[in-house]
Order: structure tokens, then C-alpha cells, then sequence
């Protein structure tokens, strides 16, 4: 490795603390004791103790792990599924309209997402009667639909770099195309499934705009709850909270990445 | 092959020329478009039991597109294929008595060597025990017992075409198809891998087709050559037909080097044929005419290299004789065709030089010439002044 010049060193340095310095600053305060957010009063868990204690906010982050969880299943499930058609299908009647449908929401401002989902469930109510109210399972569907064109990027990137000729191979050595799906892609899929899953999870976990449009009574994500606290006057659990969702994110996206460097090292192994 | 000496034939080396013979392949005016591009146009095709059949030809000749139409992974737009008697239309590759060895091996990345040997066992429902029975013999078969538990991501390039060969030969197939095999090894595992090729053809007896555009790899390993140009078949022959009697000029250039001389027929005497071309200079006489050409037919006269004789002609100042200069019967041979000109390139490749002369019409004559002696110097330099020559009986002449 090449030795870094003095001003390369200051370019890192400086980037690296535009990134990280506020998300220190907020773990290093969410240990102190002083019941002031700007003010230092010694290091102290007392805050830890005091959000786990905090029935609102555990409810709520039971409910956005729920939703996160629940979602990210329907969006690895139904986003493979895409993948699989625009990567494997040929060029049938309607791709580029259909690849485009899926990308949109990786571009369409959340705000756009939210609203006309929101027109969708009121006026699906006033039609079918169902969602009868809104709350965990409209923002579970909505997220659905945020995510799982991530885990179609993903997916069909990943089925873009992989030998077509297995899935042929499967199928001359006797295996039937369903069978074959089951036995030889999915498993090679794998690692893109995981990671487009812990994506989803995360972006479920983080979205606050798309679950206040299409919540209702009595569901409220932690997102949700954290930025009404704020909006009262940030009190110093929030440093706790955000702390906890930072580790838990953190620990998700580097598992992806690892997940799915490992996939690529292996599929290229010389 | 053991099964066809027993039965006696005079014709079991050469089934093709057995006319009660039955093909066991057989491809029947068959043809294959995608969208407005037509692959294959209309191919007939019979490949015989115990076969090692190769389909040659250049890069879009259509050749991977008949072997994917045999597996199954392509419908023919038009025409049969049958195998053993049975039409194989609307039977998917799973069902068809085919296996192939992918170009690219096709190893499953999440199944060790032995996992993906049995795959294909385990899908028609063998017992367990005779799996593990099958699975041995062929690791043996290839020598890959010591790596049965590794991934394909860690073998080395030889081993992994070892592990899509037995993956191929498990299912003791009807026919195996072989998809370029031997094209991503260097060239001493490729010449390995072709003895053992033939090796497990005369052990196992299968059918074999292979796909390939190395006319090295078709020539050593087969039985018999489909050369494909542009979606149909020039010439179906064995190796040393191919090579000797090429049915028309592509397949001439295809196959090895070769000098093409253009002219135009003056006389024809019975098997001898003279020929008038500004390109040698002085009429030409070849004795071959298969085609039964007449006077005044535009035709090429082919000569391989190793088939025509270079002599010096007078010394030139770098080139310093030492030792003995060959001369062959047909320095001799009154009746042999002779031009004078200059080599303007020479290669050593070790066992024979390849001299590249150039005749005062400017036409190239290739000439290679064993090294019989060693450590010769030779002879015939660059730039030397030289006389090439041919006798009629080692030319033939191909249409234009």
C-alpha cells in the first residue's frame, strides 16, 4: 500500500469527520448524567435505564421492529420475484415499463409515496371496506412497496452476474424448472436475498414520512415517537434511543456487506 | 466400440459407410431462426452409435445452436431430430437422453464435486447406495477422489473440467454433448485432456458430439467432422477426408494452411486436369477431378504446405550453407509444377519451418519443411531466391 500524502490525509480526516463527528458527539452524550442535553455532567446509564423504563417508546420500537420485519420478508419475496423477471424473462412485451414501475421508488420522493398511498387505502376503504383502519398492517404494505425495489436491484444484479448455464445445467441433468429454481438459483441467490432483506429491515426501521402519512390510531413507530419528543424539547433519552438504533443499524448494514462480498469472492474465485 | 468388434462388420470403425447401418442421431432438415436471424438453415445430419461427432466452424456458424437444439434448450423452427428412433419435439431437456458438458463447466458453486456429480442421480431417484456407488466410479474415472468434498471454487481449471466431464458421464447418457470442452485449458492440459477424452469414448462407448472452432482439437478427437459455415454444412468426413479432399474452398481454408491458386481449365485428360493461371505463371496440372470439371471452368487449385517442395535457387550473401540440402523425389519428378520466387518470411516452429514465398505474380505460396537434421543451418534464407513445386497428384482442385 502506498503511503497517503499529508493533504490526502487531511481530505480523509476532514471527510470522515463530517460523517462521524455529529454521530460521536451523539453516542459520547447519550452516557451523560446531566439532565441537560448541551450540558456535560459525568459519564452515567441512567438514561438507558430511563428509556427502557419508558412503556411509550418500547411499545413503539417492538412495533417498528415488527413492521420492519414483517415487511422486509414480503419485499425480499415479492422484490426476488422481480428481480428474477426482469433478469431471466427475455425481452417480453412491457419490461422497460416494468423495470421502470420498480425503480421508481428507489427515486420518488417519500413524501409522493406517502400521500398517494394514504389516497389509496381511503379510498380502497370507501370501495371494499378494507383497510378498514389504517395502522401496523397499511404501514407494513407500504414499506412493502418502498422496498422492495431495492431487493429487485439487488437481486437482479446479482442474477446479471451469474452463469445462465447452471440453471441449464440443473435442467439437463434431469431437474424440472420449478425444481430447478428451488435447488440451484435460490441457493446461489441467497446472499443477495439476505442482503436486500437487512436493507429493507433497515429502511423500514428508519422511515418516518411514508409511516406518519398511512398510520392511524394507536400505531405509532419509533421513528414516530422520537421526532414528537424532539418536537416537546429533546430530552437526553432520545441520545439513548438513537444510540441503540444506530448499533442495531450498523450491525445490519455490515452484515450485508460482508454477506454479500463473501458471495462475490466465492463466485469468482481466481 | 467393444460391442461393434463383436459383431464382425467390415464396416464397424467406419458405420457411416454401411448403408443398413441406422443412424442414432439424425437431424432431418432442420433449421433455426431467432427473431429475424436464421442460425441454422436447414441441416441433415446422421451421427452413429459410438461416435465421437464434431461440429466445426467459426465463431456464428451455427454449430452451438444445433448442439442446444440436441439438448433441448432450443426448439428447430423447422425439420426432426431424432435419437435412437424417438422424435425429440416438445421434449424438454430434462427428459431427453442427452448430457452435456457446458463451456463454462456449469458447476454448481454451493455443491461440493461429489454433490454436484450425483445431482443429476438424485433427480431420477436412484438408491442412495448405488449413488454413492456411480459417484465413486466416475471420481476414479477422472481422478478426483482426494478432492470429492472440495467446492468448485477451489479447483484448479483442469480439475473443474474433470468434475463437468463426470458430471455428464454419471447418468450414463445415450449421448453426450460437449459444448467446447476442452477450450479454457492451456495448451498442455488440452492435449491431456484429449487422450482422456478418447480414453473414456473407448471405455464407456458412448455417443459423443462435440461442439468446437479448434480444428486441432476436432482433428485429433473425431471420428468424424460437420464443418459449419453460416448456418449450414460444408463437408461431413473424417478427419483425414477433410483435410485431403476439402469438398469446396472454405473448408480447404478452414482446416490447416493452404495455398489457393485461381485459374481457368485449358484441357482435360481423363483424371488429369490443366489449368491456365496468371497467378503460378505457367500452366498447372492437378490429378483430381471429383467435380468433373470442363474447359473454360473458373477453379481453385489447393496445395498444402507440407505437400510442396522449396529449393534453393541461387545463393544470396546471408544465407550460409552448412551440411547436406534435402532433395525430395519430386526435384526429380518431371511432370511436378514449378515457379520461381522469394521467400519473404520464414518461422521456425521447432519440428517444421514454415516459409512464406512470394511468386513474382505475387501470389504467397506456403512451403513448411520438416528439421529433419539437427542443428542444420538453413539452407534457404530470407530473401532467398528459391523454386517451389508440387507434384499433380498431391493438388486438388476446388470450386471458386
Amino acid at each position: 500500500m502506498s503511503r497517503l500524502s499529508f493533504p490526502v490525509l487531511l481530505a480523509i480526516g476532514f471527510g470522515f469527520a463530517f460523517l462521524y463527528v455529529p454521530i460521536i458527539v451523539l453516542v459520547i452524550y447519550s452516557f451523560n448524567e446531566s439532565k441537560l442535553v448541551a450540558v456535560w455532567g459525568g459519564w452515567s446509564l441512567k438514561w438507558y435505564g430511563e428509556l427502557f423504563r419508558n412503556e411509550q417508546v418500547l411499545d413503539a420500537a417492538f412495533l417498528s421492529i415488527k413492521v420492519a420485519a414483517v415487511s422486509a420478508t414480503g419485499a425480499a419475496f415479492l422484490g426476488t420475484l422481480a428481480g428474477l423477471v426482469l433478469a431471466r424473462f427475455g425481452r417480453f412485451r412491457g419490461r422497460s415499463l416494468f423495470s421502470g414501475l420498480v425503480a421508481a421508488p428507489l427515486v420518488m420522493p417519500d413524501v409522493i409515496i406517502g400521500l398517494s398511498l394514504l389516497l389509496l387505502f381511503v379510498s380502497l376503504a370507501g370501495a371494499i371496506g378494507w383497510p378498514a383502519s389504517r395502522g401496523a398492517d397499511t404501514i407494513t404494505i407500504a414499506h412493502i412497496t418502498l422496498t422492495l425495489s431495492y431487493v429487485a436491484v439487488i437481486v437482479q444484479s446479482r442474477l446479471a452476474g451469474m452463469d445462465q448455464s447452471m440453471e441449464e445445467a440443473a435442467q439437463d441433468l434431469g431437474c424440472p424448472p420449478v425444481k430447478t429454481f428451488w435447488l440451484i438459483t435460490v441457493p446461489m441467490l441467497a446472499p443477495a436475498i439476505v442482503s436486500g432483506w437487512l436493507l429493507a429491515f433497515t429502511l423500514s426501521l428508519d422511515d418516518l414520512v411514508i409511516a406518519s402519512f398511512v398510520t392511524g390510531p394507536g400505531a405509532t413507530t419509533l421513528p414516530m415517537v422520537v421526532f414528537s419528543k424532539v418536537r416537546l424539547g429533546v430530552s437526553p433519552d432520545i441520545n439513548a434511543l438513537a444510540t441503540i438504533i444506530i448499533v442495531v443499524v450498523a450491525v445490519a448494514v455490515v452484515t450485508a456487506v460482508l454477506i454479500s462480498r463473501r458471495a462475490e469472492r466465492r463466485s469468482a474465485p481466481d | 466400440m467393444a460391442a461393434a468388434l463383436e459383431a464382425g462388420s467390415d464396416f464397424t470403425d467406419r458405420p457411416w459407410e454401411d448403408p443398413s447401418a441406422k443412424p442414432f442421431i439424425e437431424f432431418q432438415g432442420v433449421a433455426k431462426s431467432f427473431d429475424d436471424v436464421q442460425a441454422v438453415k436447414g441441416v441433415d445430419l446422421a451421427v452413429y452409435k459410438g461416435e465421437l461427432f464434431s461440429l466445426l466452424g467459426g465463431s456464428g456458424c451455427g454449430k452451438t445452436t444445433l448442439l442446444r437444439m440436441l439438448a433441448g434448450f432450443e426448439e428447430p423452427t423447422e425439420g426432426r431430430i431424432l435419437v435412437d428412433g424417438e422424435d425429440m419435439a416438445g421434449i424438454p431437456p430434462y427428459r431427453r437422453p442427452c448430457n452435456m458438458m457446458f463451456q463454462s463447466y456449469a458447476l454448481f458453486p454451493h455443491l461440493t464435486v461429489e454433490q454436484n456429480i450425483a445431482f443429476g442421480l438424485k433427480q431420477d431417484g436412484v438408491p442412495k447406495a448405488e449413488i454413492a456407488d456411480r459417484v465413486g466410479q466416475v471420481l476414479s474415472l477422472v481422478e478426483l477422489e482426494a478432492q470429492r468434498k472440495r467446492k468448485p471454487h477451489q479447483l484448479s481449471g483442469g480439475q473443474r473440467q474433470r468434475v463437468a466431464l463426470a458430471r455428464a458421464i454419471v447418468k450414463r447418457p445415450k449421448v453426450l454433448l460437449l459444448d467446447e470442452p476442452l477450450g479454457a485449458l492451456d495448451k498442455r492440459l488440452r492435449e491431456q485432456a484429449q487422450f482422456e477424452l478418447m480414453k473414456l469414448q473407448d471405455e464407456t462407448g458412448v455417443t459423443m458430439v462435440v461442439v468446437t472452432h479448434d480444428q486441432e482439437e476436432a482433428m485429433v478427437l473425431s471420428t468424424r467432422i460437420a464443418v459449419m459455415h453460416e448456418g449450414l454444412i460444408q463437408q461431413i468426413g473424417t478427419p483425414s477426408d477433410i483435410y485431403e479432399f476439402p469438398a469446396n474452398r472454405f473448408v480447404a481454408d478452414f482446416l490447416g494452411n493452404i495455398t489457393l491458386i485461381e485459374g481457368t481449365v485449358t484441357a482435360v485428360d481423363g483424371d488429369v486436369v490443366t489449368l491456365e493461371t496468371p497467378e503460378w505463371g505457367r500452366p498447372v496440372q492437378v490429378s483430381d477431378n471429383r467435380a468433373g470439371h470442363r474447359p473454360g471452368d473458373r477453379a481453385f487449385v489447393a496445395v498444402r504446405p507440407e505437400k510442396i517442395t522449396i529449393s534453393q535457387k541461387g545463393v544470396t550473401p546471408n544465407s550460409i550453407e552448412v551440411g547436406p540440402v534435402e532433395v525430395g523425389p519430386v526435384e526429380a519428378d518431371a511432370s511436378a509444377n514449378r515457379a520461381a520466387g522469394v521467400v519473404e518470411d520464414l518461422a521456425y516452429l521447432g519440428d517444421v519451418t514454415l516459409y512464406r514465398v512470394r511468386l513474382e505474380s505475387g501470389l504467397i505460396v506456403e512451403v513448411t519443411r520438416t528439421n529433419t537434421i539437427r542443428g542444420a543451418r538453413r539452407s534457404v534464407d530470407w530473401d532467398s531466391a528459391v523454386e517451389v513445386a508440387f507434384r499433380p497428384d498431391n493438388a486438388l482442385l476446388v470450386a471458386g
